[in-house]
């Protein structure tokens, strides 16, 4: 069986190592990050740029100075193109929805209501801590988008918890369950799109890595390159 | 609506943050986070997840963050020198981020208000920093830096500064 498999091993191509290294590889460790976000409904969207940050289209997930290696990898791996596309398009159909319910929530009047009242009872708790030794929560004033644009943003990407550093991280604590309860996205266009790039994003990493096992056999490549022992081995199997 | 968690921690009221300490994380988010994985060796090998966590912790502790444009500048310099121009973008992306939620403030100080000798011997950046401090004296600043050089100038100076490796990894 061994003996079988050996004598198909065809020869090694620098050109698909390069596409391996340069551009499978980072595909995929890309996707298994956006999997891991998407699965806690986190798209990383910020109200800034209306984009998510971490959720890139395919072709910038790849470094600049290979971006050539994608093109070529595209040019020989055709049906790769259209699977890109497909990812891509769906991450425009979340960051659509997503500026869609950001802009509809900032119109509700109920929401303006609940988080004018929500800065007012924080600005008010933040001036007079309840006791001298606790921590004063930072003012919000000059928050720059605004509290309502945040929370917005908070809301959008299912946030439960932030880094200690930022300003609303009190703020967060104390009404983020307030807010999930009456404004979660739950019946906006966002949940669909973002369960639709979780199949799509999990489907090509899956294609992704079968393809690499193929071209691994196919041309006798590991997906990650050992480096040598003794450089002279590099030049003489590049011969 | 829950009442804030009781922290039982004194705050403090200002932290001047030098290049270095935003540099590490904007490369923590840019190497885990945007998989820019060329970054990795710039990244200082002791900045890990706990490493992050407790500079958020310490950075929570003050009442107010602040900065030197110089600051930003260096900033600009070590992406336009160190890292690949198609992730310019993101990586001002992620440092705007930064800034915003953690309502960092800037202040500028001038060349001519600096004394020669110490931007001559450490740099303008340095110099902007240690004369921020001085300025704000009476809120008992705090100058954070991964910088040994400014460190002891900053103990000269009589300043209080921390390193960041002491607070990524506490006691």
């Amino acid at each position: 069986m061994a003996m079988a498999s050996a004598s198909k091993l065809g020869r090694y191509s620098q050109r698909v190592g390069a596409w391996m290294v340069s551009v499978v590889n980072p595909a995929i460790d890309s996707l298994r990050r956006e999997a891991e976000l998407l699965a806690k409904g986190n798209i990383s969207w910020r109200y800034f740029s209306k984009q998510c940050e971490y959720i890139r289209p395919i072709r910038q997930y790849i470094e600049g100075n290979y971006r050539p290696n994608y093109d070529d990898f595209l040019a020989d791996n055709p049906r790769f193109r259209k699977k890109f596309e497909e990812h891509d398009s769906a991450l425009l159909k979340i960051e659509d929805a997503a500026s869609k319910f950001a802009a509809a929530l900032l119109h509700d009047p109920n929401f303006k209501f609940q988080a004018d009242r929500a800065m007012k009872e924080y600005a008010s708790e933040s001036a007079y801590p309840l006791h001298s030794s606790e921590l004063r929560p930072p003012s919000l004033d000059g928050m720059n988008p605004g509290l309502p644009e945040t929370i917005a943003e908070y809301l959008i990407n299912n946030v439960e918890s932030l880094p200690r550093h930022y300003m609303t991280y009190n703020f967060w604590e104390r009404y983020r369950e307030h807010f999930v309860h009456v404004f979660k996205p739950q019946k906006s266009a966002l949940p669909r799109a973002v369960k639709q790039l979780e199949g799509i994003s999990n489907s090509l990493k899956a294609a992704l890595e079968r393809h690499r096992l193929n071209l691994c056999r196919q041309y006798d490549i590991p997906p990650v390159p050992i480096p040598s022992r003794n450089p002279i081995d590099d030049v003489l199997s590049h011969r | 609506m829950k009442p804030y968690p009781p922290f039982g921690v004194r705050q403090r009221d200002l932290l001047i943050i030098d290049t270095g300490p935003i540099r590490e994380l904007v490369l923590f988010h840019a190497v885990h986070d945007l998989g820019f994985q060329s970054l990795s060796p710039q990244l200082s090998p002791y900045f890990n997840g706990s490493a992050h966590e407790h500079l958020s912790n310490f950075l929570g502790l003050f009442r107010e963050r602040t900065t030197s444009a110089s600051v930003v500048a260096e900033l600009h310099r070590w992406i336009r020198d160190h890292t690949d121009p198609s992730g310019h973008r993101q990586l001002w992306e992620r440092i705007y981020h930064e800034f915003r939620n953690m309502g960092m403030n800037e202040e500028v100080i001038k060349l001519l208000d600096m004394p020669i000798d110490v931007v001559a011997g450490h740099g303008p950046v340095d110099a902007s920093l240690l004369e921020l401090a001085k300025r704000h004296l009476n809120r008992n600043p705090v100058i954070l830096t991964l910088d040994s050089h400014l460190h002891a100038e900053c103990l000269k100076a009589q300043i209080r500064s921390d390193l960041l490796i002491q607070v990524c990894h506490p006691g």
